[in-house]
């Protein structure tokens, strides 16, 4: 479990970097500022990062996320498929990220990548 | 409700992809993966070169969502997926629009694609809004 508090600089730098308008939320995907979960799982599972691709990603949020917002996330892996393609077999990886505050489930992160 | 199911969303283009923007975007984001930064650990990969973070047009994917239903009242985001067909590479230029997929009063689905300079498809995204 790992406990995070949004900022609004966390809020500001990630806008900027992708050249967000201004807006009242934040941009759609921000949850994607909170794969230290990932990261460490894939350290755990023996995968560098570098042999990693995105295949596909959702994010699902039950209540808009805001600066000072303080919750807590986890991340497990919820589907491995191999798969063998032209150049070789490939495994992908589907990792499910719970974001919650207290008891309250807030949002919801799916990852799947291609480990090549 | 001022949406129809199979409106267009006009695509529109962004400045060329650069080595900067990903540095900025690794940093903001926390993904720092080496192979959108560093050419040799990219080749070392396997990769032409750096790629960029598929997460980053998936960005543009979501603000483009954002910009087009921004004159209808509050929409509220409530879920973007994405799948990542093709890498993009410093250089490249990426447009994105789409369609509407589904409107309703509470809720709203667009369905866009990114595609680059080639009118090669990189992304798709599905981005749902509910009313406030």
């Amino acid at each position: 479990m790992i406990s995070v508090k949004v900022t609004r600089q966390m809020i500001e730098q990630f806008s900027t970097a992708v050249q967000a308008g201004v807006s009242s939320e934040v941009p759609g995907t921000f949850l994607t500022l909170f794969r230290q979960g990932e990261f460490e799982l894939f350290q755990r599972l023996g995968v560098p990062l570098s042999k990693i691709l995105h295949a596909e990603q959702e994010y699902i949020y039950l209540v808009p996320l805001q600066a000072e917002m303080e919750f807590e996330y986890e991340t497990t892996l919820a589907q491995v498929l191999e798969k063998r393609g032209a150049s070789g077999a490939m495994s992908f990886l589907t990792l499910e990220t719970e974001f919650r505050s207290g008891v309250q489930k807030i949002a919801t992160g799916r990852t799947t990548v291609v480990v090549r | 409700m001022s949406f129809r199911g199979g409106d267009l969303i006009p695509f529109q283009t962004r400045a060329p992809i650069t080595r900067e923007q990903l540095k900025a975007y690794a940093s903001a984001s926390g993904d720092t993966n080496e192979i959108h930064l560093d050419e040799e650990v990219a080749k070392a990969n396997g990769l032409p070169g750096i790629i960029a973070h598929g997460m980053l047009t998936a960005a543009f994917i979501a603000e483009r969502a954002r910009e087009f239903c921004a004159g209808d009242g509050i929409w509220i985001t409530h879920s973007v997926q994405n799948r990542f067909k093709a890498m993009t590479f410093p250089g490249d230029v990426i447009s994105v629009g789409g369609s509407v997929k589904q409107v309703s009063e509470a809720e709203l689905t667009l369905e866009l694609q990114a595609k680059n300079q080639r009118g090669e498809l990189t992304t798709t995204g599905l981005v749902k809004f509910k009313r406030a």
